[in-house]
């Protein structure tokens, strides 16, 4: 789509697009191609000399069982925040969307956890996970379950998979909503007339006609799940204990940030990068058929 | 509801009641915390009702901050992060908006390419070039200083992409009334343009503000002075020292102002959140 | 006050040819109407003399200058828009004084200005209100005023009445041919609606597929139709048009064995192929009349009657009768022609064919 009208400056377009490509020149592309560089250099430890490795930052992380093991990590976090996150909101989204009259109340109710930063939401869940002061730690001491995290590789990741689930709730919520609430009133009607009922019209009708809606939010709970949590993770375990919650989002940042591994680091974020044009290209790709109803 | 049926409504009643009760449990327990003495929350179980430090705590963090663990009084954070945030957003809406003009209303050799650097910027999200972004900052000698905190952040490809979208629909006819008004370029922008784009500037802004003040890896990475903390990034500091000397009462009422603001904005704008949060999905 | 004049003008968007060739004189004070079918190049047209867009070649005078390189508010005209282009977030008294204060017309003058023309279109109310809070007929008045207030030399209306209901636009119809009058101002008016075409004009161009068919007053056109296409365009229900042949002497013409006098001899050789057209209103019933129509189905519409049918085999054609007649689906109706209500056309030009000088 074109615009019919157009103003003939030729010098003013470039000048309104100067911030915006300065700013994105500068620290964007500059530094994504730096990466690339670098992912294919080797520093000594003193930072004295380089040399130029081609793929040898890619092997060695590959074999690196530390790396492999985030990678793993990251894919258990991102599928069970993701599927979490998706099924909850599903659930809430298709009771309100039924009892469509308080649909707004509830919706008020629920979104507001967009709102906290991921480092908040992974202190808030400290807070009753504490081994010390948390409530729900205390109450799974009652039946019999010694929790600490701190100590629990499987519990540490499993109160960050929460905490990240529980900010990520209300975003799914709202567009799943928007999407049940797009679908025109007289096909739910005229279901209920052929004989469906609530739990088969949902099953046979709404969930199927939704399902644009649910692919998009998959790709960006995935891409949630990758990149956003790194203030969870950084607040609540620092990776550990033992690894246990080092996502590779988070590996990039200790290796480079506080390891100092130049070229490691950068091969990392060579890697991270092409998950992110892969996941945005799928994104893209889909994105016109998001929402039938729109 | 299309047909009436009372115990499916109440199903659905109570599993919305039991869906907000567990989103909000969290913040009832911090928010009951920060109003307690320090050791009313040494061990759990601890209270589930206010205690009678609320306004003390609270005055202590925003004044002096944690008095065991060695970070600093709470009020400046908040108010680095809200220059964050602010800057943050109206920067982004400022570049995003003159870019979309410039690529919607103009047709000028390398409009393509400027298209797709912008688009570009989608695909590299901080977290992904931490270390040579990290570097061209502090070779710009931005470290430990408001700039460094957000002009880094000001592209952005999904604001630019939602002007984009907005100018696509706005009837040609009036840029046409516009230049035989004798509107140039610029008066048109500003005239016509600008004030119909409102609504979308204050849903941008709703979900820009949040981004801005939620952001935590910029800020970990160039700043090292206390001076330019975020509160969002400080808390870190502060739980991790909690373990040694705990100070439980206090992190709760810092949580708790940390997330205020954008909750706050979330809750008051409701209906430019929405507009913002499904608009820049675009 | 200025005349417009067109020459040779040419318009190509791409590969296509959008205008090809228009040859156009406005006088001062006059009101045109560009009439044609949409995708005939007439809004094209417009665009032109108003500087939307740039001329391919040819020219475009304006008064005494060439305009061709001239942006549109260097040309001194004022256009009103399809859909108004009311800018929404301005009150209906910055819509108006909006092009006068880029003009930096001096604040007592939009006053004057603006004041007048709210008077003269009776929006003296409303001037505090946003368009969105106007009727369309109010907004359809806020835009010819942001139009008067110019005091340009020229008007350009593109299909203004056509988002207005039927009622409405009868209305501002006269209102906008009264104004023009009145202010004497040179006047382009584009539309697709043939009755806006006829009593809005003094003259008309019916425009068809980027080429001008004819020029003329609205009754010249109607009455004189220049090609088959300005004949079935203009008139509704549209011109009957069947297949004939020419008798000998030239002024009678041949059909099914029957024969139609002609006023007088006409240009064109004895036994040649004509299209011969005649509207439906001029169609009279008459005993022993030559025509004899099958009567298929009627529409009694109140005030007239429309009759379709077939003549012999192959012609269809449609009558207009006044009043409801009793005519049923069945009868087999007489018709007679005047010879001065029929036209002639040349099946392969289009062109119609006149009598002999």
């Amino acid at each position: 789509m074109e615009k019919r009208v157009v103003f003939r400056q030729r010098g003013l377009p470039y000048l309104l697009l100067a911030p915006q490509l300065a700013v994105t020149l500068v620290f964007f592309i500059w530094p994504a191609s730096q990466a690339l560089w670098q992912s294919m250099l080797v520093q000594d430890p003193f930072g004295l000399a380089t040399q130029f490795v081609w793929f040898d930052n890619f092997r060695a992380l590959f074999g690196n069982p530390e790396y492999t093991n985030s990678l793993r990590v990251t894919a258990v976090f991102s599928f069970a925040v993701a599927f979490s996150g998706l099924a909850i909101a599903l659930l809430l989204a298709a009771m309100a969307d039924f009892v469509i009259r308080a649909a707004t109340f509830y919706k008020t109710m629920l979104i507001w956890p967009y709102a906290v930063a991921p480092a908040i939401a992974g202190v808030l869940w400290l807070f009753m996970f504490n081994p010390a002061i948390g409530i729900i730690a205390w109450l799974l001491g009652g039946v019999g379950i010694d929790w600490n995290h701190q100590l629990d590789g499987g519990q540490a990741l499993l109160l960050v998979i929460i905490a990240a689930t529980w900010k990520q709730i209300s975003y799914n919520f709202l567009f799943f909503l928007a999407g049940m609430q797009s679908i025109p009133r007289s096909l739910i009607e005229a279901a209920a007339i052929d004989g469906a009922g609530p739990v088969k019209r949902f099953v046979t009708l709404i969930f199927p006609l939704i399902s644009p809606t649910t692919f998009f939010l998959l790709v960006v709970n995935l891409v949630y799940a990758f990149f956003d949590t790194f203030g969870i993770i950084h607040a609540v375990t620092e990776g550990g204990p033992a690894q246990a919650t080092t996502t590779l989002v988070y590996k990039v940042y200790r290796d480079g940030f506080i390891g100092l591994d130049l070229g490691g680091s950068a091969a990392q974020s060579v890697i991270l990068m092409a998950i992110v044009m892969a996941l945005t290209f799928v994104q893209f790709r889909f994105i016109e058929r998001r929402v039938q109803y729109a | 509801m299309v047909e009436n049926r009372p115990f499916l409504t109440f199903v659905a009643h109570a599993l919305l009641i039991l869906g907000i009760l567990v989103v909000a449990l969290p913040i009832w327990i911090v928010l009951v915390t920060s109003s307690q003495a320090p050791e009313d929350v040494l061990t759990a179980p601890i209270p589930m009702w206010f205690g009678e430090r609320l306004v003390d705590n609270y005055l202590a963090v925003l004044g002096r901050g944690l008095t065991r663990s060695s970070s600093g009084p709470v009020a400046p954070m908040m108010l680095n992060s809200l220059i964050m945030a602010v800057s943050i957003a109206v920067g982004k809406i400022a570049i995003s908006i003159l870019s979309a003009f410039a690529i919607v209303y103009f047709r000028f050799p390398g409009r393509m390419l400027a298209f797709w650097t912008i688009f570009v910027t989608l695909m590299l999200p901080v977290e992904v070039r931490i270390l040579p972004t990290f570097e061209v900052v502090a070779n710009l000698g931005l470290l430990n200083s408001y700039a460094g905190l957000t002009i880094p952040l000001i592209a952005s490809a999904t604001a630019t992409f939602l002007f984009r979208q907005f100018f696509m629909t706005v009837p040609d006819e009036l840029a046409e009334a516009a230049r035989v008004d004798g509107a140039g370029p610029m008066r048109f922008f500003l005239d016509i343009l600008l004030p119909l784009s409102r609504t979308n500037i204050a849903a941008l802004f709703v979900i820009l503000f949040i981004y801005g003040w939620n952001q935590y890896l910029w800020p970990l990475l160039v700043t090292t002075d206390e001076r330019y903390y975020t509160i969002v990034m400080a808390i870190q500091r502060m739980v991790t020292a909690a373990d040694a000397e705990p100070e439980w009462h206090f992190i709760a009422a810092v949580a708790m102002l940390a997330m205020l603001p954008p909750v706050l904005v979330v809750l008051l704008m409701q209906r430019w959140f929405v507009k913002g949060l499904v608009e820049t999905e675009k | 006050m200025a005349e417009v004049v067109v020459e040779s003008l040419h318009k190509s968007f791409g590969a296509v040819e959008v205008l090809k060739g228009i040859d156009l004189a406005i006088a001062d004070g006059e009101m045109m109407v560009v009439l044609g079918p949409s995708g005939c190049g007439k809004s094209t047209l417009l665009r032109l003399v108003a500087g939307l867009e740039t001329v391919t070649s040819g020219e475009i005078r304006i008064g005494a200058r060439r305009v061709n390189d001239l942006e549109p508010k260097d040309r001194d005209i004022a256009m009103v828009f399809q859909n108004y282009a009311l800018y929404p977030h301005m009150t209906v008294y910055d819509n108006m004084a909006y092009g006068l204060r880029n003009r930096r017309v001096p604040r007592p003058e939009i006053e004057r200005r603006v004041q007048e023309a709210a008077r003269i279109l009776g929006l003296g109310e409303l001037l505090r209100r946003r368009p969105r809070e106007l009727s369309g007929g109010q907004r359809q008045r806020v835009a010819m005023g942001r139009a008067i207030v110019r005091e340009p030399e020229v008007f350009l209306f593109d299909e203004p009445l056509s988002n207005l209901d039927a009622k409405l636009r009868v209305q501002m119809r006269h209102e906008i041919r009264q104004l023009q009058a009145r202010l004497g101002t040179t006047g382009i008016y584009v539309t697709h609606d043939q009755v806006e075409a006829m009593t809005l004009g003094d003259r008309l161009v019916v425009m068809n597929e980027g080429r001008i068919e004819q020029v003329g007053g609205p009754l010249e056109v109607y009455e004189r139709p220049a090609s088959l296409f300005v004949a079935g365009f203009i008139g509704s229900p549209p011109m009957n048009c069947f297949p004939a042949r020419l008798g000998e002497d030239r002024a009678r013409i041949l059909l099914d064995g029957r024969s139609l006098p002609l006023a007088g001899p006409v240009a064109a050789e004895a036994g040649a192929e004509l299209v011969v057209g005649v509207r439906p209103e001029h169609l009279e019933p008459a005993d022993g009349g030559p025509l004899v129509l099958a009567v298929d189905w009627v529409e009694i519409l109140g005030a007239d009657t429309i009759a379709h049918g077939r003549i012999g085999e192959e012609v269809r054609i449609c009558v207009r009768l006044p009043g409801a007649t009793s005519i049923a689906a069945g009868d087999r109706l007489p018709l007679a022609v005047p010879p001065e209500r029929l036209h002639l056309f040349d099946p392969r030009s289009g062109r119609r064919i006149d009598e002999k000088a």
